[in-house]
């Protein structure tokens, strides 16, 4: 058999082609002839590493420029908002009812590092500002349940405003 | 690879603007698109651009997309042919490329398999655009004769002469040997 018919017999292999008969016939050749040999060892090593080339992928923001192109909110974003919220919420909320946390705080950092003294007076003043009038807001409203009332309010209106928002997106196709 | 029912789903959802759909047809898919064209125009940025163009054309394509068709054939069809605009574009010859016979580093004595795959990697970049394109779609992407004729709108015959063609050169590339066409 001439080695170009050999050849062809090869490639037929690789394309996953190749008859039991032609199967047969390659084979018997393979094994007297060395050179054919190391060809089809070699064509067939080849194409199985092209095989094994590994995946590269796009920048990690693909997915989220992708769908931002089309006019589709990512519900997680959402979902991670209702949490933040809820937990700043509940955090605030006992912040300033409960504790003076937040001016022995103020205290540490103004005796600690005294270059940021100034930055911490304006802000023990906005705190304590805010301590004046939330605090008695708090408390009461706490006694009447309210914040617990006005916490689950506040997870139902961002669970139902993401799920509005969801139902708002649209392709642009 | 992915069952062709579950894709339809995804596809239906995707329709009505499921945001889990996308992402789960983006995740699925945009590695395997992405290296398809980055490996043909082998520069990133432009991969990541003909990728991102290849996934908004598909989304947007997707009413008129027929599911009795495969989709990975359909969204490759799409890379295709950006990436052979992006050619055209770069006025980039798709038969012959200057690389061409540019010697290619030798195997011999290279026995770690990673090492290898680079090897056959930096070799892939040696070969024509056309040639490249051929290997990657039959050897890496594994599709059939009939899916890489209806990518690349050529017939069975063509491809097949074509990819043994492609074959023999990367062989010739990767042993350092002339090709004797």
């Amino acid at each position: 058999m001439k080695h170009k018919e050999i050849e062809r017999l090869i490639q037929k292999g690789l394309d996953g082609e190749l008859k039991p008969n032609d199967k047969a016939r390659l084979d018997n050749h393979l094994a007297r002839c060395h050179d054919c040999a190391t060809f089809h060892q070699e064509m067939s090593q080849t194409t199985r590493l092209v095989r094994q080339l590994g995946e590269i992928h796009p920048r990690a923001d693909f997915n989220a420029r992708i769908l931002a192109r089309l006019g589709i909110r990512q519900r997680f974003a959402w979902t991670k908002a209702g949490i933040v919220f809820a937990g700043s919420w509940v955090a605030v909320l006992l912040l300033f009812t409960y504790s003076s946390l937040p001016t022995r705080i103020l205290g540490w950092l103004t005796t600690s590092f005294p270059s940021i003294v100034r930055v911490s007076e304006k802000a023990e003043l906005v705190i304590t500002s805010l301590s004046q009038v939330l605090t008695p807001i708090l408390k009461s409203s706490l006694s009447n349940a309210n914040p617990v009332i006005g916490l689950v309010f506040s997870i139902l209106f961002i669970y139902f405003l993401g799920k509005a928002l969801q139902k708002e997106v649209k392709c642009k196709a | 690879m992915t069952p062709r029912g579950e894709t339809t789903q995804l596809i239906k959802k995707a329709l009505e603007h499921d945001e889990e759909a996308c992402t789960r047809i983006l995740n699925l898919y945009k590695g395997r698109i992405f290296s398809y064209v980055y490996r043909m125009v082998r520069n990133y940025h432009d991969a990541e651009d003909i990728t991102f163009d290849t996934f908004i054309k598909c989304f947007n394509a997707l009413p008129s997309f027929d599911t009795s068709r495969p989709f990975t054939t359909w969204l490759f069809t799409i890379a295709h042919n950006l990436t052979m605009d992006h050619f055209r574009k770069h006025k980039i010859e798709l038969e012959y490329c200057d690389e061409l016979h540019q010697s290619g580093d030798d195997l011999a004595g290279e026995y770690e398999k990673k090492r290898k795959i680079e090897r056959i990697d930096h070799a892939l970049t040696q070969l024509p655009p056309i040639d490249r394109e051929l290997i990657i779609l039959f050897h890496k992407e594994e599709h059939t004769y009939q899916e890489i004729s209806e990518i690349l709108s050529i017939p069975i015959t063509t491809i097949k002469t074509r990819l043994h063609r492609a074959r023999k050169r990367l062989h010739g590339i990767v042993q350092k040997k002339p090709e004797n066409e």
